[in-house]
C-alpha cells in the first residue's frame, strides 16, 4: 500500500484517482460528487447506496479510494470496509461521519479505514482530505487521538481516565513508538499535523507517516484480535 | 478423670489401712470410771475422804472436784514416754501423779477468764511413772459461767495419743483460726463490693454474715482473757451469733425474692435484744445464751424453709445447694444446742457425741458460707457471661447498623449523583433550547416570513451546526475535562480559520493535565470564545488572531485578540447584541467577560474562577 502511495506521489499529475462513493442520502451523495468533480486529480468512478451494491462495484471497478457512509439501508458500512480491505488491498478507505463520532471512526480504522470525512465539510475540504489520504496521510481529530491512546493503553494525560476496560481482556496491542505517542498526545490537545511538525521540528510528511503507521498498528491489532477471538470461539 | 479417681480411691484405701493398723496396736488406757470428791484444796484429799465412784465423762454444777483415776502400766512399756490426753479441760486444772505434781493448766481467777478449747496432751516424766498401779489426781473447777466437766480421758504412750490430740486440735482450734481469718477477709471483701455497688445487697449480706461468723468464731480462738473485757466480749459474741442467723435469714429472703420491710425491722429488733439484754442483765448467760439463743433456732429453721421453698420454686442449683447446706447447719445447730444444754435426748441417742463435746455448728456455718460464696461467684460469672453475650449482640447490632448506614449513605450518594447528573442534563437541555433551539426557530421564522437569501440561510445553519458541535464536544466521553474539550474546539476552529485565510495562534499555559469543571460551564465558556471568534471572522477584517488559554489552580482565563479594525461603534445593534450575549452567558456560569478595544483589534477575555481550588 505504501509502495503504491509513493508511486502515486510520483505520478500524481499523470493519473487521476478513482473514487467510489457509498452513500444512501442523495443530498450528501450530490455534495460528494460535486466535491470530487471539482478537483481535477479526482475522478468519480461510481456510487452505491447499499452494502450489496458497494461490494459489486468494488469488485468490478476496483477504485483507488472508497468513501463510505456507515449507516446503510441493508447493513453496516464497516462490512463494506472489510470487503474492500480483503479484496482490494490497495484501496484507501475514508469513512463519512456526521460529526466526529470517534468511536465509529476508530471502529472503522480497526476494520481498515485510513481516514474520515465530515458530512458538513466544504467541497474543497472533502477533496483535500481524499488527496491527503491517498498521499499516505490520515487526519486525526483530538477525540480520535485520545481514543487511540486509550486503545494503546497510553493515557493521553496521567490524570485522565483509565484505559478502556474492554481493552484489558484483549491481546496486548503493538506498542506505539515514543514519537507516535508524542504525536498522538499533541493531536489530542487539538494541534494539527502542521503545528505538531513545527513543534517537534520534523516535516509534516513525517508526522503523516507516523499517523498512518499508528492506524496500521491499530488495524494489525484488530486483525490480531480477530484471530484471538476466532480461536477463542474454536473457529480456528 | 479416671486416673484422678483411681488416685483418690487408692489414697482412701491406704488411709483406712493405716487407721486400722493404728487401732490394732493400741495400748491406750481409757478409764470409764473415776472417784470424785468435792474439795477445793490445792492437794488431793486423802484416801479416807468421801470418794465416790462416777462414770466418765462427769459433770457437776458447782464447786471444785478432785478426781482419782487408777491405772496399770505394763513393765515392757515403761521405757516409752507416756502421756495423759484430755480432750477438753475448759476451765483448766491441776494434775498430780502418784502424789507429785504433773501439770497445771491455768484456771479462771479474779483477773482472767479462761476457756480452753484446745485438747491437752500432758507428757508424763519417766521418773513419775511406776510399773504396775499408778494413781492420777485431777482437780477441775466449775465456774460461774460453766459447769464443771471432767472428760473421758486417755492414758498411754504419747505416740499413740498424739494423733487423737492433733486431730482434735486441728478441728477445735486450727480450723477456728483459719475460719476467723478467712471470714474476716471474705467478709470485708463482700462488704466492700456492697459499699461500692449498693444494689448488690446479696454481697453485703454475705459480707456481713462472714464477718459476724468470723467474730463469733473468735470465741474458740481466744482462750484466756482478762476479766475486765469479759462482759464486753460476751456481748459481742452473742451479738455476732444472733446477727449471723438473722443476716442468713435476710440473705435467704433476698434470694427467694421475699420483700418484707416490717419483718426486717422486727428481726433487727430481736437481734439487738440479745446483746443489749446481756449487757443490761450484767451478763446473764441463761437469759441470753439459752433463752434468747434458743429463739434464734426457729429463725434458723425459717432460713431453711425459705431456702427450700425458693429452691423448689426456682429450681436452681444454687438454691438447692444453699438449702442442703442450711439443712446441715440447722442439724448441726440443734446438735450443738443439745450438747450445750446436756439434753437427755442426745445422751440417750448418741452418748459418744455427748461425751466428746464436738460442736458442729462451726463446720455447718463454714459450709454455709462456702455455698453462699459459691452462689455469688456463680452469679458473678453468669453476669460476666451475660455481659460478654450482650457485648457480642451489641457489636453485631452496631455492625448491622453501620452496614445499614453505609448502604443508606451509598444510596443517598448515588441519588445525589443522579440528581447532579440530572441537573447537568437539565442545564445542557436548557443550553440546547436557548442556543440551538432559538437559533433554529429564528431561522424558521425568517424563512417563513419571506424569501431569505441563501447566504443568510447558510450562515444561520452553520451557526446552528457549530453550536451543536460544541455541545457534542462537551458531551464527549472525556466529559468533565476542559482541556479535552478545548482540544476539540481548537482543532475545529484552527482548521476553519486556516480555510478562511486567517492565521491563528493558539497558546495554552497550564501545568495541569486534567481540568475538571462541569460540562455546561465549559460549553458556556467555549460559546463565548466561539462568539468572539465569529465576531473576528465576520466583522474584524483581521489577518491574525491569538487565542490564549491559561489555567491555574484558581482560574481559567481565555483571551481572544485580533489585529482587526476594532469595535467601531459599540452601540451598533449587532455588536451590542453579540457582546450582551457573551456577558449573559458568562453570568450564567459565574464568569466575567472583558472586551477591550485596543487599537488595533479587540481583546475579549473570559475569566472564570474555579471553586474549589484543586488539590495540589
Amino acid at each position: 500500500m505504501q509502495h503504491r502511495g509513493h508511486n502515486h506521489r510520483d505520478l500524481g499529475c499523470a493519473m487521476t484517482i478513482s473514487v467510489l462513493v457509498v452513500e444512501d442520502e442523495p443530498v450528501f451523495l450530490q455534495r460528494f460528487c460535486e466535491a470530487i468533480e471539482g478537483e481535477p486529480a479526482l475522478e468519480m468512478c461510481g456510487s452505491a447506496s447499499t452494502v450489496a451494491g458497494a461490494r459489486l462495484l468494488l469488485d468490478t471497478l476496483a477504485p483507488d479510494v472508497l468513501v463510505v457512509d456507515l449507516g446503510l439501508p441493508d447493513g453496516n458500512g464497516i462490512d463494506v470496509i472489510r470487503h474492500a480491505r480483503a479484496r482490494h488491498e490497495n484501496c484507501d478507505v475514508l469513512v463519512v461521519t456526521m460529526f466526529d463520532e470517534s468511536q465509529k471512526v476508530v471502529d472503522s480504522i480497526r476494520a481498515g479505514a485510513t481516514g474520515y470525512l465530515l458530512k458538513d465539510d466544504s467541497p474543497g475540504d472533502i477533496a483535500a482530505w481524499i488527496l491527503q489520504v491517498r498521499a499516505g496521510g490520515a487526519p486525526i481529530s483530538p477525540a480520535i487521538a485520545r481514543r487511540l491512546l486509550d486503545i494503546f493503553r497510553l493515557s493521553p494525560a496521567p490524570l485522565a481516565q483509565a484505559p478502556l476496560p474492554r481493552a484489558q481482556d484483549r491481546p496486548t496491542p503493538p506498542i506505539l513508538s515514543s514519537r507516535e505517542t508524542e504525536i498522538l498526545r499533541l493531536v489530542a490537545k487539538g494541534l494539527h499535523f502542521k503545528e505538531v511538525a513545527l513543534l517537534l521540528r520534523i516535516s509534516p510528511s513525517t508526522v503523516i507517516t507516523h499517523a498512518k503507521r499508528t492506524y496500521q498498528k491499530l488495524a494489525v491489532h484488530s486483525r490480531g484480535e480477530a484471530v484471538y477471538e476466532a480461536s477463542q470461539l474454536g473457529l480456528l | 478423670m479416671k486416673r484422678v479417681s483411681w488416685a483418690c480411691c487408692s489414697l482412701i484405701l491406704v488411709l483406712v489401712q493405716l487407721a486400722l493398723c493404728a487401732s490394732a496396736h493400741s495400748q491406750v488406757i481409757q478409764p470409764r470410771q473415776a472417784d470424785v470428791v468435792l474439795d477445793a484444796a490445792l492437794h488431793p484429799p486423802p484416801a479416807t475422804a468421801d470418794w465416790q465412784a462416777v462414770s466418765l465423762p462427769y459433770t457437776w454444777s458447782e464447786g471444785t472436784a478432785w478426781h482419782r483415776i487408777e491405772f496399770d502400766v505394763p513393765g515392757h512399756l515403761l521405757e516409752r514416754p507416756w502421756a495423759v490426753y484430755l480432750p477438753y479441760l475448759y476451765g483448766g486444772g491441776r494434775l498430780m501423779l502418784n502424789g507429785l505434781p504433773l501439770a497445771y493448766v491455768e484456771e479462771p481467777s479474779a483477773e482472767v477468764v479462761v476457756r480452753w478449747e484446745r485438747p491437752h496432751l500432758v507428757p508424763i516424766p519417766a521418773a513419775l511413772l511406776r510399773q504396775g498401779k499408778n494413781q492420777l489426781f485431777i482437780r477441775v473447777a466449775a465456774t460461774s459461767i460453766s459447769r464443771g466437766r471432767m472428760p473421758l480421758l486417755e492414758i498411754g504412750p504419747q505416740v499413740q495419743l498424739l494423733s487423737a490430740h492433733d486431730r482434735r486440735l486441728f478441728f477445735v482450734r486450727t480450723m477456728s483460726q483459719f475460719t476467723v481469718l478467712a471470714c474476716m477477709i471474705v467478709g470485708i471483701l463482700g462488704l466492700f463490693i456492697w459499699w461500692r455497688r449498693r444494689e448488690e445487697a446479696l454481697y453485703g449480706l454475705f459480707g456481713a454474715a462472714a464477718l459476724l461468723w468470723g467474730i463469733r468464731t473468735m470465741t474458740l480462738v481466744i482462750e484466756v482473757m482478762p476479766a475486765t473485757g469479759w462482759l464486753f466480749w460476751r456481748t459481742l459474741y452473742h451479738g455476732a451469733t444472733g446477727g449471723f442467723v438473722i443476716v442468713m435469714l435476710l440473705f435467704a429472703m433476698q434470694l427467694a425474692g421475699i420483700r418484707h420491710g416490717r419483718l426486717r425491722w422486727g428481726l433487727l429488733a430481736y437481734w439487738l435484744l440479745g446483746p443489749i439484754g446481756y449487757l443490761a442483765s450484767g451478763g446473764n448467760e441463761f437469759l441470753v445464751g439459752t433463752v434468747w439463743a434458743g429463739g434464734l433456732l426457729p429463725l434458723g429453721v425459717a432460713v431453711l424453709v425459705i431456702g427450700a421453698y425458693a429452691a423448689w420454686r426456682q429450681r436452681t442449683v444454687a438454691l438447692a445447694m444453699l438449702s442442703l447446706a442450711l439443712v446441715l447447719a440447722v442439724i448441726a445447730g440443734f446438735h450443738d444446742y443439745l450438747i450445750a444444754t446436756r439434753s437427755p435426748l442426745l445422751l440417750a441417742v448418741w452418748p459418744q457425741a455427748a461425751a466428746h463435746r464436738m460442736f458442729l455448728l462451726h463446720y455447718g456455718a463454714d459450709l454455709l458460707l462456702l455455698v453462699m460464696g459459691g452462689i455469688l461467684s456463680a452469679r458473678l460469672i453468669a453476669t460476666l457471661h451475660g455481659i460478654e453475650r450482650l457485648n457480642l449482640t451489641l457489636e453485631a447490632r452496631v455492625a448491622a447498623r453501620e452496614a445499614a448506614l453505609a448502604e443508606n449513605f451509598g444510596r443517598l450518594r448515588s441519588l445525589q449523583m443522579q440528581h447532579a447528573a440530572g441537573e447537568e442534563r437539565q442545564q445542557i437541555m436548557r443550553d440546547l433550547h436557548d442556543g440551538l433551539g432559538s437559533q433554529l426557530f429564528l431561522t424558521l421564522s425568517r424563512a417563513e416570513a419571506g424569501p431569505m437569501d441563501q447566504g443568510q440561510i447558510v450562515e444561520a445553519l452553520r451557526e446552528c451546526i457549530a453550536d451543536m458541535r460544541l455541545t457534542l464536544e462537551a458531551m464527549s466521553p472525556q466529559v468533565g475535562d476542559f482541556l479535552a474539550a478545548w482540544g476539540n474546539f481548537r482543532y475545529r476552529w484552527k482548521r476553519a480559520l486556516d480555510l478562511l485565510g486567517l492565521a491563528s495562534t493558539w497558546e495554552v499555559d497550564t501545568t495541569e493535565t486534567f481540568v475538571e469543571i462541569p460540562p455546561h460551564t465549559f460549553i458556556q465558556l467555549l460559546r463565548i470564545v466561539q462568539e468572539a471568534l465569529t465576531n473576528v471572522v465576520k466583522h474584524a477584517h483581521a489577518s491574525t488572531v491569538v487565542v490564549r488559554l491559561r489555567v491555574d489552580a484558581c482560574a481559567i482565563v481565555i483571551a481572544v485578540s485580533d489585529d482587526g479594525m476594532g469595535l467601531g461603534d459599540p452601540n451598533a445593534a449587532t455588536t451590542g447584541r453579540g457582546l450582551a450575549n457573551m456577558r449573559s452567558r458568562a453570568r450564567r456560569v459565574g464568569a466575567q467577560v472583558d472586551i477591550v478595544d485596543q487599537h488595533p483589534g479587540v481583546l475579549v477575555s473570559v475569566h472564570y474562577r474555579r471553586v474549589p481550588a484543586p488539590v495540589a
